[in-house]
C-alpha cells in the first residue's frame, strides 16, 4: 500500500522555506519538472526572496532604466529530496540537505 | 503527453487551456501532485475552476465560491484533468476531449439553457 | 490601397469614439474654471493613450495575445484578481457616468427627465451588444461618433485667443484654486488615459486579426487618430474658455455644457451638442461594457468574441449584460451623472499605475513582443505621465471632496 498524499503546487508558491535549523532561506517561486520513466516529476524547486516580488518587481527589472540597478535578487536551486513537503503550511529543508543549497 | 522538462509555473500554471476542438476550456488554475517519501514528487493533474483560483487567494473566497459554483452548476469538487492527457499546441495546453463533455463547461451550459435559450422562447 | 482604407477608416473611427462624457466635461470644466490654462493637460493625456493605444496595438498583433490574457500569463491568477478588482470597480463608476450621459443628452432633447431614459439606454446598448458584430460597434457607432466634430466648428466660430491656447499648452502653476486646479488636471488625465481604451483596442486587435504586418497600420491610426481625438479635446476646452469663463458659468449640469455649441451656432448647435453627447456615450458604453467583458473572460480562459453569437460564449455575453445593469443601476440609484464623472475621472487617473505599470512590463518582455519591444520614449513618457496622474490624484481628490 504506497503513503500517497496528493498536495496543490500552486498553494506552495509564495511560502517561506527554512533550513533545518528554522531560518528562512528564501520563498518558493517555481518549480523545475523533468520526465523520468514516463513519469513527470519535480525534480528542483527554486526560491528567490519573495515569489511575488519576482511576479511583480522581479519582472519590473526587465524594463530598460532598472536594468541597470545592481538589483538582482539571489535564486536558490533545491533537489527534490532536500525539500521537506510532509506540512505543505510549513516548508523547510530536510536534514540532510546543505545550509547553504546552490 | 508533456514530453520536455517545463517550468510550472512559468510554462503550466495560469496558461490557456483549449479542447480538443482548439475552443478555450478555461485556465490552468492548479496543478496536483503526488507526494511519496523517498520518491520525487510526481505531477499527476491539473486543476480548474473558479474555486481552485480563489483558494489562491484566501480559503474564506475559496468556500463562498464553491458554495455558488455548487448551487448553479451541481459540481462537488473542481475540476481535473490527468496530466497524460495534456500537450503542447502553439501556445495553448490542450487536453483530448470536448470541454462540452467535461464539467468544465458546466456554468457555460447552464447560462446556455437556462438563460439564453429560455429567454429566446 | 486595403492598408490605406483600413488606416483611414481607423483613424475616423478613433476620432468618432475619442469624445465621451468624461472628456466632454473635464475639458468644459477646465476652459469655464482656467481658461487655456489647463490646455496642457489635455496634450499631456492624449500623448499618453496615444502611446499606450499603439502599444496594445503592437502587443496583440505582435504576440498574438490580448493584455488580459498576458496579464494572467505573466503575473499569475491572484495579481490578475487584484488589477481585475480595481479596474472593474473604477470602470464600473465611469460607465454609469456615460449611461448618464447619453441620458442626460436625450433629457435635453426631450424634457423627459433622465432617470426615464437610462434603462432605455442601457437595452439598446445591450441589444448592439448582444445582436451586432464587433465591425458594427467598432465602426458604425464611431463613424456616427463624427457629430462631435461640432464642437471644433463651435471652437473656431467663437474666435478663440491663440495665443492664450499656445501658452497653455505648457504647463504651469495655477493663479487661483489650486486644490481645484489639480482636480481638473488630474480628471482630464483620467477622461484621457483611460484603461478601458487599450484593453478593448488590443482585444479589438485580435477580434480583427491582427498580424505584424499590420504595425504600420496600428502605429497610424493610434497616432493620428487619437491626436484628432485630443484635438476635439481641446476644442471643448476652447469653446469653453469662451463661452463659459467669461460669463463666470462653472459646469453645473449638461445645459451648461450644451452652451457650448449652442452660444456660438445658435439652435441647429444645441441639437447637433445633444447628438454628440448622445452618441459619443453610447459609443463609451459599449466599448466599456465589452472592455470589462474582455478582462474577464480573457483572463479566466471563457470562450470570447463580439462576433461569436450569444449562445456559444454565454459567460462572456452574461457578463457585459450584468455590467450595463450595474452601470444603469448605480445611475438610477441616484448618483448625480456629472458629479460621478468628476469623480470616476479623477479615481481613473489616481489608479491608473495598477492598469499601466504591469501593461509596461508586457511591452518590455521579448517573450511575447520579439524585436518590437519598446523603446526609451515609449516608456518613459507612459511611466512618468501614470505616477504623475497617481500621485496627482492621491493628493488632489481628498482636498477637492473636502472643499465640496
Amino acid at each position: 500500500m504506497t503513503d500517497e498524499r496528493e498536495i496543490h503546487l500552486e498553494r506552495l508558491l509564495g511560502r517561506r522555506v527554512h533550513d533545518s535549523r528554522g531560518r528562512v532561506i528564501g520563498r518558493l517561486e517555481e518549480f523545475q519538472l523533468a520526465v523520468v520513466n514516463g513519469e513527470t516529476i519535480i525534480a528542483e524547486f527554486h526560491l528567490g526572496p519573495d515569489a511575488l516580488w519576482e511576479r511583480l518587481g522581479g519582472a519590473a527589472l526587465h524594463l530598460p532604466f532598472l536594468r541597470a540597478l545592481p538589483l538582482r535578487p539571489t535564486r536558490k536551486r533545491i533537489a527534490w529530496r532536500h525539500m521537506d513537503l510532509s506540512d505543505p503550511s510549513y516548508l523547510c529543508l530536510t536534514p540532510d540537505a546543505a545550509d547553504e543549497p546552490h | 503527453m508533456i514530453s520536455r522538462p517545463v517550468h510550472l509555473v512559468a510554462d503550466v500554471l495560469d496558461e490557456q487551456l483549449v479542447d480538443a476542438t482548439h475552443r478555450n476550456a478555461g485556465r490552468v488554475d492548479g496543478v496536483i501532485a503526488a507526494v511519496r517519501a523517498g520518491h520525487p514528487p510526481r505531477v499527476v493533474a491539473i486543476e480548474v475552476g473558479a474555486v481552485t483560483l480563489a483558494a489562491r487567494v484566501s480559503r474564506h473566497l475559496a468556500a463562498w465560491v464553491a458554495r455558488v459554483d455548487r448551487r448553479l452548476t451541481g459540481r462537488r469538487a473542481p475540476v481535473r484533468i490527468p496530466w497524460d492527457a495534456l500537450r503542447y499546441r502553439d501556445r495553448y495546453l490542450q487536453f483530448d476531449a470536448d470541454v462540452d463533455a467535461t464539467p468544465i463547461n458546466a456554468l457555460e451550459q447552464w447560462l446556455r439553457v437556462r438563460v439564453i435559450d429560455r429567454g429566446r422562447r | 490601397m486595403k492598408r490605406v482604407l483600413q488606416i483611414a477608416l481607423g483613424i475616423v473611427t478613433s476620432v468618432g469614439g475619442f469624445l465621451e462624457i468624461g472628456s466632454i466635461a473635464t475639458a468644459a470644466q477646465a476652459g469655464a474654471g482656467f481658461g487655456y490654462r489647463l490646455a496642457w493637460s489635455v496634450v499631456v493625456g492624449t500623448a499618453c493613450i496615444a502611446f499606450l493605444v499603439e502599444m496594445s496595438g503592437r502587443f496583440a498583433a505582435c504576440s498574438g495575445r490580448t493584455i488580459p490574457d498576458a496579464l494572467r500569463e505573466r503575473f499569475g491568477g491572484p495579481v490578475y484578481l487584484a488589477i481585475v478588482t480595481v479596474m472593474v470597480c473604477v470602470s464600473l463608476l465611469v460607465l454609469g457616468a456615460e449611461i448618464g450621459g447619453s441620458a442626460a443628452a436625450l433629457q435635453l432633447g426631450t424634457g423627459i427627465p433622465l432617470r426615464w431614459w437610462v434603462a432605455p439606454i442601457a437595452v439598446v446598448a445591450w441589444l448592439i451588444l448582444w445582436r451586432g458584430t464587433f465591425g458594427l460597434i467598432e465602426n458604425g457607432v464611431s463613424l456616427l461618433g463624427l457629430v462631435t466634430v461640432v464642437f471644433v466648428v463651435a471652437a473656431i466660430s467663437g474666435g478663440p485667443d491663440y495665443g492664450a491656447l499656445a501658452r497653455g499648452l505648457v504647463p504651469r502653476l495655477p493663479d487661483h484654486k489650486p486644490a481645484h486646479y489639480w482636480f481638473v488636471a488630474v480628471s482630464v488625465l483620467g477622461a484621457s488615459i483611460s484603461p478601458y481604451l487599450y484593453y478593448f483596442y488590443s482585444s479589438g486587435a485580435i477580434e480583427d486579426k491582427w498580424d505584424v504586418s499590420y504595425l504600420g497600420v496600428n502605429r497610424w491610426v493610434a497616432g493620428i487618430g487619437m491626436g484628432f481625438g485630443g484635438f476635439l479635446s481641446v476644442a471643448v476646452l476652447v469653446s469653453a474658455a469662451i463661452v463659459l469663463k467669461p460669463a463666470g458659468i462653472d459646469v453645473q449640469g449638461y445645459r451648461d455644457l450644451s452652451r457650448l455649441t449652442t452660444a456660438v451656432l445658435g439652435r441647429p448647435g444645441f441639437w447637433l451638442f445633444v447628438a454628440a453627447l448622445g452618441i459619443a456615450c453610447l459609443g463609451a458604453t459599449l466599448e466599456i461594457s465589452l472592455a470589462l467583458a474582455y478582462l474577464l473572460a480573457q483572463g479566466l480562459g471563457w470562450e470570447w468574441g463580439e462576433d461569436l453569437e450569444p449562445r456559444r460564449s454565454a459567460r462572456f455575453s452574461l457578463t457585459y449584460t450584468v455590467i450595463i445593469a450595474i452601470g444603469a443601476f448605480i445611475v438610477l440609484a441616484g448618483a448625480d451623472p456629472l458629479k460621478l464623472t468628476n469623480i470616476s475621472m479623477a479615481l481613473t487617473a489616481a489608479s491608473l499605475p495598477v492598469g499601466v505599470l504591469p501593461f509596461l512590463v508586457l511591452m518590455n518582455d521579448r517573450k511575447y513582443l520579439g524585436d518590437h519591444t519598446n523603446g526609451p520614449l515609449g516608456n518613459a513618457v507612459v511611466l512618468v505621465i501614470s505616477i504623475l496622474a497617481m500621485v496627482l490624484g492621491v493628493i488632489s481628490i481628498p482636498l477637492q471632496v473636502a472643499g465640496s
